[in-house]
């Protein structure tokens, strides 16, 4: 072998050699990569949606959908007060509400009857609130909306099915299923966490599409701004927030972290007012934690 | 007594000539001499120097008497030239043993084929012929053997005078240039005996050996041959 | 205070467990070897030891590249590649760029941004890079050699933040990222002492110096990698040829030891065990390599394995992560199993020489006559020595530029280790040499080869003296040369002279003609001849016969050498007589004696007088008649050259037994 071949083999040897270093990964229990977090649009401020942390569903999507059907298992845990409801709530609009030339609302549309597992619905007024506007506690009464209290007999994973009935008839049924009951271990609330640490986020059961929500809470107003929406990618039960992201968080100390496990649906109907709408069927949990 | 003349004697032989001088005391009938390199022989008289390159012939009835006189010791003695006789002055020497056997060494060294050249080159400078004497036509006679037998003579002289290096060396001369005068035994014998005289023992053997070699020789000079070199043997 | 037995234990033990690796195990002789800290030897791994460079003959060039068999991902990572150069007999440099020497750590992302999957890779990112090594080193001594070794090594952090952007009616996470770079040179000092053919030591003191620079910054801080000052000891030691045996260990907690044999036909088998104070077990991992030497390559392959997966799977816990572990980017905790492939090639003056020139002697000038003998005769010689450790045959070349078409070549000369002998050089000239007109001085080239490649040992330049082409060192033996019988004016004239007489020629018995044909030839020049300069006037200068006829004159020599080349040029033998009268070295003389041809017993064909020839036999080994001539009396005829020739023979060989007593001297010219 001439020693041009072997030179020549040599480069052809290492001319393969283009892959790049191989990285070490390093993980931590904590450091598992569970969040996705989208942003929150607000709709118009004047526009007080129905808070996060009772519905479960975010101020824009109550913008979006004409008429929603919720039934919902709601949780707020501040430590020392934990406080636990479940109801289904329907409403739908047929038109907007404004004052003072500004959209504060929707018409809550009578659509007649609605039951709920064959259990008729309390038809009440659908109030908005004017607080943003005249910066009081002011509301009027535009239309209704429908309610149930289901404190005691909501079951998780369980059919629920909701019918609209309108003149004796029928027009819309809208069926869902109750997510599976879902218990927050960590973060509880009333709990204090610094800024400077992750927080580890876990939970145990629940199938389904699960979010948690970060919203600051002020305690003055009673009133949560969401800021973070934070879908849970493997239902796994972990998560967790970086301190790094914490950090960023606007100043204040009293955060919820809402759990969010809903099914959902959208359809669009025709009637009893034709357009879109949402059914969830959602637990929710609110935790209260003080981050210094 | 005896012891005194061979002292005297061989004083008198071991007289060198040169730095000695050659004197023609007297001369009788047809004596010449021939000087040098030339060709012509010129009479010569009582009284003439003869130089070393000099040679004197004596004719049929021609005889001289030489004063060979050595001048550092102004010692001198006589030398008697028969007639017919050609003798060289330059052999009128004592040559000493080491130039006696430089001389035959390099006759062995000329006679020898040529050593290779000491720079161990053998490249001919050109197609040099050497010496096939040509196409006689007839015409070139050897050398009138009558000058070999004067020459022969001559050498007898040296021999009996006590000059036998030289006589020697000079009758090896003439049989080279008389190829017919070395084919006598009595002429080999002479110079064998010569060679004996002048203690060269090796090659008197040498030329004893020869001599066998030539053709018509009788048992008793096979025999002679023989004795002589047995005894030199010994 | 006695130190107890316990005690010394405790200590060495100490001391053994803080082995920790600190060579760099960047090339696959390295790593099979495992610890080879004493036995760097070339431009592979330098930087573990830059003393070793030292070893180097001229360029050395190494190539390393590396795969992960465990990991996912196949193909080969380019290591690095390494030049050095010996700079002169006691120094040598090297420079190394190391792109494979890379580790990068990846704390995966916590959270990744909705719609734009931010951030991609990584919440945090550490790479550590050493990508420049230069090494120099010197020798001390025979035995002892030195280096000093600069690292580049750089660090980078690059840091994934979050920012929360609030309005009114929107709140949206941004993801951006922060790179910190910091650059660090640190400088090793190695030493490498060989005090026996068997044994081998080392020492390195590793981050001597170090200087930094770049951003500062926290994050970069706490991951930075250390550089404490740490000692690494290496120990190579050959029990039996074929066998070698290496230790290493450091104080920054790593060691090994190794082994290679040698089997033979350039092969290579190694091996080693390796331990490490930051892993759990004693032995941390192990290596397997084998290499081949064929002429100037070298190439090697390693398979290092750790016994214990741990860290070394490719992912770690970040918990655990401790970057003071980590004191060499190729080797630490978190290296994976890798088979690594090396090659290695020398350029330039490979060859370690067998032979070396002691000294050049010229015999004398050159004779461009004479230049013919100098094929066989020395024109000088060459003192050479065995410098290896086995017997050789070397050869010697001797070549003058232009003069020369080609380096002439001696004979081997066998010599033993640390023999020596004179090698005579022979020459072979060309024709130009005939064209120098006066004395000049060349240069000759005289290489030793000592094996059939085309390099040589060794290689000396000698002055050449040149003499003019008419030039003659006063030797009647090389005074040959300059006879040209074949010279074309030389010719013609003979044949011209010979045809002119044809006639006569005709009528001359066969056995004369050689005589007459001389006689005619020499006496061509009576007449012709319109200067002669005194015998021997001008003895260092001689000229060629074609220079004497056209000049129509000259010395002694001129017209011996002129007249031998007539007589040769139709066939006549002739040879030179060199007469140096003792005593009397400026009387000295030159005649010629020419051959007749003629048997003795024809002598009185040509002359009665028997002192006006010579017999003698010549190269023919037969009695002949020669004639000798007194070349400087031609002028007045040939008969007085002839006599004046005779005369002086008869006088100096005769009489005076110049011959004999040897300050007479006949040289044939055949």
């Amino acid at each position: 072998m001439n020693r041009l071949s072997c030179a020549f083999l040599c480069v052809v040897l290492f001319a393969a050699g283009c892959r790049q270093p191989s990285d070490v990964e390093l993980v931590s229990e904590e450091n598992t990569t569970n969040l996705e977090a989208y942003p929150v649009v607000l709709s118009d401020t004047n526009f007080v949606a129905i808070s996060v942390d009772s519905t479960g569903v975010l101020p824009d999507d109550q913008m979006r959908f004409n008429g929603s059907f919720v039934i919902n298992a709601v949780t707020w845990d501040a430590g020392d007060v934990l406080k636990s409801i479940a109801y289904s709530r329907v409403f739908v609009a047929d038109s907007t509400v404004r004052v003072l030339n500004r959209l504060v609302g929707f018409q809550g549309s009578d659509i007649g009857t609605v039951s709920l597992n064959s259990n008729l619905m309390l038809k009440i007024a659908h109030r908005i609130s004017l607080s943003s506007i005249f910066n009081r506690d002011t509301a009027i009464v535009r239309g209704v909306q429908y309610l149930a209290d289901l404190t005691g007999s909501y079951q998780p994973d369980h059919l629920y099915t909701w019918v609209v009935t309108n003149r004796l008839v029928p027009v819309l049924t809208v069926a869902l299923e109750t997510p599976e009951h879902l218990s927050v271990i960590s973060p509880r609330g009333g709990t204090t966490h610094l800024r400077s640490r992750n927080l580890p986020i876990q939970w145990t059961g629940g199938k389904g599409k699960m979010s948690i929500i970060m919203s600051v809470y002020d305690p003055v107003r009673k009133r949560t701004r969401p800021l973070l929406d934070l879908r849970v990618r493997t239902n796994n039960g972990r998560a967790v927030i970086p301190s790094k992201l914490l950090t960023q968080l606007p100043s204040g100390t009293t955060f919820v972290l809402t759990f969010v496990l809903a099914n959902k649906k959208e359809s669009e109907i025709l009637q009893p007012v034709p357009g879109k709408i949402l059914a969830q069927a959602a637990f929710v949990y609110n935790s209260y934690i003080e981050l210094r | 007594m005896r012891i005194l003349v061979c002292v005297i004697t061989f004083l008198c032989v071991a007289m060198p000539l040169f730095g000695g001088s050659i004197i023609v005391q007297n001369t009788n009938g047809d004596v010449s001499v021939r000087h040098g390199v030339t060709e012509e022989w010129v009479r010569v008289a009582a009284g003439d120097v003869l130089k070393p390159n000099d040679t004197m012939r004596t004719g049929k009835d021609g005889t001289a008497s030489l004063m060979l006189r050595n001048d550092s010791t102004s010692a001198s003695r006589r030398l008697s030239l028969p007639p017919m006789v050609i003798v060289d002055m330059s052999d009128i020497r004592v040559l000493t043993q080491e130039e006696l056997m430089l001389k035959l060494t390099m006759e062995k060294v000329r006679s020898a084929p040529q050593q290779k050249k000491q720079d161990g080159l053998e490249i001919s400078n050109a197609a040099v012929v050497h010496g096939t004497g040509g196409n006689s036509k007839g015409k070139t006679a050897e050398n009138d053997p009558q000058i070999g037998r004067f020459l022969l003579n001559g050498t007898k002289v040296l021999l009996e005078n006590g000059f036998s290096a030289t006589g020697v060396l000079r009758m090896m001369q003439v049989f080279r240039l008389f190829p017919s005068l070395a084919s006598v035994f009595d002429h080999r014998l002479l110079l064998a005996e010569a060679m004996e005289e002048a203690n060269l023992k090796g090659e008197a053997i040498a030329e004893y050996g020869a001599m066998t070699r030539l053709e018509g020789l009788t048992s008793a000079q096979k025999d002679l041959l023989q004795n002589r070199i047995a005894a030199l043997r010994k | 205070m006695p130190v107890d037995r316990t005690g010394l234990a405790t200590i060495g033990i100490l001391l053994m467990s803080t082995m920790l690796h600190a060579q760099s195990l960047t090339d696959a002789r390295s790593l099979g070897l495992g610890a080879s800290l004493a036995a760097i030897r070339d431009t592979r791994d330098f930087a573990a030891n830059p003393a070793g460079l030292i070893h180097i003959r001229d360029w050395d060039l190494s190539l390393t590249t590396y795969t992960e068999p465990s990991y996912n991902q196949s193909g080969f990572v380019f290591q690095g590649i390494s030049l050095g150069k010996r700079l002169f007999d006691g120094a040598a440099a090297a420079f190394r760029y190391t792109p494979g020497t890379n580790l990068t750590f990846v704390v995966p992302p916590v959270l990744l941004l909705g719609d734009s999957n931010l951030p991609e890779s990584a919440d945090r990112e550490f790479e550590y890079r050493e990508p420049f090594t230069a090494g120099v080193a010197v020798a001390l001594s025979e035995r002892i050699a030195a280096g000093i070794g600069i690292r580049n090594r750089q660090e980078r952090v690059t840091d994934t933040r979050y920012q929360l952007i609030v309005r009114d009616t929107i709140a949206y996470p941004v993801a951006s990222q922060e790179t910190y770079n910091q650059s660090v040179w640190l400088a090793d000092l190695g030493v490498q002492w060989e005090p026996s053919a068997r044994w081998g030591l080392a020492l390195v003191g590793r981050n001597l110096i170090r200087i930094s620079s770049g951003d500062g910054n926290d994050v970069l801080e706490t991951f930075r990698l250390p550089d404490k000052i740490a000692l690494e000891g290496g120990l190579h030691y050959v029990p039996v040829s074929h066998l070698a045996l290496c230790a290493s260990a450091s104080t920054a907690g790593i060691g090994g030891v190794g082994a290679q044999w040698l089997p033979g036909s350039g092969f290579a088998i190694r091996g080693s065990v390796l331990a490490n104070r930051a892993e759990k077990n004693v032995i941390s991992a192990f290596t397997a390599g084998f290499g081949w030497s064929y002429d100037v390559f070298d190439v090697d392959a390693a398979y290092l394995h750790f016994l214990s997966k741990g860290t070394h799977r490719g992912s770690s816990s970040l918990d655990d992560f401790a970057v003071d572990d980590i004191v060499n980017l190729d080797f630490h905790p978190y290296s994976r199993d890798r088979i690594v492939l090396s090659a290695r090639a020398m350029f330039g003056r490979t060859r370690e020489s067998l032979a070396r020139i002691e000294g050049v002697t010229m015999t004398g000038g050159v004779y461009p006559a004479a230049r013919e003998v100098f094929a066989y005769k020395p024109i000088g010689s060459v003192k050479v020595r065995n410098i290896s450790s086995q017997p050789i045959h070397a050869k010697a070349t001797f070549y003058v530029d232009r003069l020369m078409d080609a380096p002439t070549e001696s004979q081997p000369v066998y010599l033993m280790p640390g023999g020596e002998a004179d090698i005579p050089l022979t020459a072979v000239f060309n024709d130009r040499i005939g064209q120098l007109t006066s004395l000049t001085i060349k240069e000759g080239d005289v290489f030793i080869h000592a094996t059939p490649a085309e390099q040589y040992d060794d290689r000396a330049q000698t002055r050449v003296v040149f003499h003019g082409r008419n030039a003659w060192d006063g030797d009647v033996n090389t005074l040959r040369y300059f006879v040209t019988p074949d010279d074309p004016v030389i010719l013609k004239y003979s044949r011209d002279v010979l045809l002119d007489h044809r006639d006569s020629l005709a009528r001359v018995d066969g056995l004369l003609e050689q005589f007459t044909k001389a006689r005619l030839l020499l006496a061509s020049f009576t007449g012709r001849l319109q200067y002669v300069n005194d015998p021997r006037l001008t003895a260092d200068f001689v000229q060629y016969p074609v220079e004497t006829v056209n000049l129509r004159g000259g010395d002694c020599d001129d017209l011996a050498v002129c007249f031998a080349s007539l007589l040769a040029s139709v066939g006549i033998a002739t040879a030179f007589v060199d007469v140096i009268p003792p005593g009397n070295p400026d009387q000295a003389h030159l005649f010629l004696l020419v051959d007749t041809g003629l048997e003795p017993r024809f002598g009185s064909a040509i002359a009665q007088n028997p002192k006006r020839y010579v017999i003698r036999r010549g190269t023919s080994g037969k009695d002949r008649v020669w004639i000798p001539v007194e070349t400087t009396m031609i002028a007045r005829g040939f008969e007085e050259a002839w006599s004046g020739g005779a005369q002086q023979y008869f006088d100096d060989v005769e009489v005076g037994l110049g011959l004999a007593h040897g300050w007479v001297r006949i040289v044939d010219l055949d």
